[in-house]
């Protein structure tokens, strides 16, 4: 009995710690897979499962002690407040937390088998080391509620982004990943510099308190209060590659190996308009967007992101490369969201971050798994796969079907929340823009699906492929499945996730 | 390098550089410097023992794999002083009120875990010195 | 003490600019050893000295050393 109560008495010591937790024991556990031998081993890869794991049952235990109690404030070392760090778990970064593990754990799941023939068997404890460093710096990011401690693990992140884009080697991969640091670097320096002033205007560096110091701080140093929310817009933008800053996207999304382009599009991205997103409604109060035209701003270069992404990805040849400019003309979708600065809109462009998550992240990794079995890489060589490859391009199928957003599939839902909000805020050219871009969608996913199907391959030009095995690896089929599934239960019941997100914009939004 | 003034001086330097790092790193709570700085100081010297006596000396003073276990353990040495406030019931870091204790002000050991935090922060930002030098300057393995 | 802040000021901006302008690589982390040494001493004067030793040890000793290994296993002169 007494035993009993010990174990009880543990657990709820482990759920109570859960905000600062959910992030410790991916870190806990990337020290451990850095110095564990990975050569003929699982041991590293099994350690981060586990990781994901209890990382998901923390995030279990948040999502529903947040339901009950509505907000969960942890501060580290029992420094209150305006002292000490403090993290604060409330629906928003429930609902990120949710997004991030169960996408993550699936991508994990798949990288298992397919990371063998991308990387050095050498490398493969490196690896998961800063998988789960990015991992945990994300998840990190959605519950902290300090602005410098928020500048931090974006510079972890970046890292382990970085990393695990160039830990393919090779001249490619080296110079994305190069190009990502510097301009991450840039987007973070920013960010730090906008951070700084935050702090010289109010004296505070948790987002609470500096809204609550940003009202004498607008009157009487408006500037700089100002220049500040110019820096942090840079600073997200380049981060969230928004269209104009999106240069480094493309070639680090399309060079990396799959699992790392799936988590870099699916998740890495989001994070940041997410921030964004926090800094516009929790920092600033409202009548700063009257003045400075802000939304504007955004809703406009979110529209040509996601119009010129869908034209480039039209031009690509390269499947990845294709995949990645979508992530661009996506992302655009995010902000088109935020811009709209109106609870619809902010709904679905928040949804369309866990709708978004799933997909692309479905159709990197199904990519990934025909470059596995066949080695094909190019858009033209796919005629007639679809009959060799079944359930990947099934995957790939659900996967375009719902970046067009055809009802029944999730994408469906979100472009839904994002029209009916251009309407209510009285932009009805946006719901133009949504439109455009579904046909353009359509233009460049569709000729892939019908031509994997029904098209006859020319046996010439075949390259030469990683592994001839005639199945995909049960570890790589099943993470496509679940996430096809996926796709289409959320399509078709969206409801679960539309009250968690509903939940949080109406606490952004009074 | 093979250079007999190098050597010379390295060998009467070395020991002091070592000694001040040690300093900084112990005094983090009472003076300027800390983990951080007194890290960097340990690194360069053993990086300057490096540069005098050749890469397989250094690397027979401090082999690589010995640098990596240093820095993934003093990660989770730090982990681990921060998750006691964890296992006597608060929260993550907690310093006092989880029972370290305080000291006298002005003492080596004082300051609750502050000192054995600023040990593992040198341990780590030390051993990072050296495993980046050696990748840096070791064959390229491509 | 502002003449000397002065001329450790302007001597910095010289280093950064010359940093920027040589072409041979080694002189150019050399410059920049020197830079990072004035700024540590400037760090110093604007009361942050543990900065000022983080900086005389990481910017000066260092990454002079680290830029000098990679220097060494590309070429000598910028192209």
């Amino acid at each position: 009995m007494s035993s009993l109560l010990d174990t009880f008495g543990v657990l709820s010591v482990f759920f109570w710690n859960a905000p600062v937790l959910v992030m410790l024991v991916l870190w806990i556990a990337a020290c451990l897979t850095a110095v564990l031998p990975s050569k003929g081993t699982r041991l590293p890869g099994g350690l981060a499962l586990g990781a994901h794991f209890l990382a998901l049952v923390l995030t279990g235990y948040l999502a529903w002690a947040v339901l009950i109690y509505g907000e969960l404030g942890y501060s580290l070392g029992g420094w209150l407040a305006p002292w000490g760090i403090e993290f604060m778990v409330t629906p928003l970064s429930v609902f990120m937390l949710i997004t991030i593990f169960s996408v993550s754990t699936l991508i994990l799941f798949f990288s298992l088998a397919d990371l063998h023939h991308d990387i050095e068997t050498r490398l493969l404890g490196s690896y998961y080391t800063l998988y789960l460093l990015l991992v945990g710096a994300l998840a990190g990011l959605c519950v902290t509620n300090d602005l410098f401690n928020m500048f931090v693990l974006m510079e972890v992140a970046a890292i382990g982004a970085c990393g695990i884009i160039a830990v393919k080697g090779g001249p490619d991969c080296t110079e994305a990943s190069l190009k990502y640091l510097i301009l991450s670097c840039l987007g973070t320096g920013g960010i730090l510099l906008a951070t700084a002033l935050l702090y010289k205007l109010t004296g505070h560096l948790n987002i609470d308190y500096i809204a609550a110091g940003m009202d004498t701080a607008l009157a009487e140093y408006p500037i700089n209060s100002m220049v500040a929310l110019a820096l942090f817009s840079v600073g997200f933008i380049v981060k969230a590659a928004l269209f104009p800053l999106h240069v480094w996207l493309p070639d680090a999304h399309s060079s990396a190996p799959s699992p790392s382009s799936a988590l870099l599009s699916g998740l890495v991205i989001k994070v940041y308009a997410v921030l964004y997103l926090r800094i516009l409604v929790d920092v600033y109060p409202r009548e700063v967007f009257l003045v400075l035209p802000v939304s504007e701003l955004i809703l406009i270069l979110a529209s040509i992101s996601i119009i010129v992404g869908s034209l480039y990805a039209m031009a690509q040849t390269d499947i990845k490369r294709m995949l990645a400019y979508s992530s661009i003309a996506q992302i655009g979708y995010v902000f088109l969201g935020i811009g709209l600065m109106q609870a619809t809109g902010i709904t679905g462009g928040l949804l369309h971050i866990f709708n978004h998550a799933m997909m692309k992240s479905m159709l990197f990794l199904s990519a990934g798994a025909i470059i596995y079995c066949t080695g094909i890489r190019t858009i033209k060589d796919m005629k007639g796969i679809g009959l060799q490859m079944p359930l990947a391009m099934s995957a790939f199928t659900v996967g375009a079907m719902a970046m067009v957003g055809i009802p029944a599939t999730n994408g469906f839902i979100s472009k839904l929340y994002l029209a009916l909000g251009a309407f209510e805020a009285g932009r009805p050219v946006y719901l133009g823009v949504i439109l455009l871009s579904s046909l353009l969608n359509g233009i460049y996913y569709f000729p892939i699906v019908i031509g994997a199907f029904f098209g006859q391959r020319d046996t010439e030009s075949w390259p030469e492929a990683p592994c001839n095995c005639k199945r995909l690896p049960l570890t790589m089929a099943v993470p496509l499945l679940i996430l096809a599934v996926g796709c289409v239960f959320f399509g078709i019941f969206p409801m679960h996730m539309l009250v968690l997100v509903e939940g949080a914009v109406a606490l952004m939004l009074p | 390098m093979d250079d007999q003034i190098v050597r010379v001086i390295s060998r009467i330097i070395i020991p002091f550089i070592q000694v001040y790092g040690i300093f900084v790193v112990m005094h983090g709570h009472l003076s300027p410097g800390g983990g951080f700085p007194g890290g960097a100081i340990l690194g360069a010297s053993i990086i300057l023992y490096t540069l005098a006596f050749g890469a397989e000396a250094g690397a027979k003073m401090i082999p690589h794999r010995t640098s990596k276990w240093l820095e993934s353990g003093a990660i989770l040495l730090y982990i681990a002083i921060g998750l006691v406030g964890i296992g006597v019931g608060r929260t993550f870091l907690t310093n006092r009120a989880a029972g370290f204790p305080m000291g006298e002000l002005g003492n080596v050991i004082s300051a609750g875990f502050i000192p054995f935090i600023t040990i593992a922060i040198g341990i780590k930002v030390a051993s990072t010195m050296i495993t980046l030098f050696h990748t840096m300057i070791g064959k390229d393995p491509h | 003490m502002q003449i000397l802040n002065l001329i450790l000021v302007v001597f910095l901006i010289l280093c950064a600019i010359a940093a920027g302008r040589t072409k041979d690589l080694v002189s150019a982390v050399v410059i920049f050893a020197s830079y990072s040494l004035v700024m540590a001493v400037l760090w110093l004067m604007l009361q942050s000295p543990d900065v000022a030793m983080t900086e005389a040890a990481i910017g000066a000793g260092v990454t002079t050393i680290m830029f000098v290994a990679v220097i060494s296993r590309t070429s000598r002169i910028e192209k």
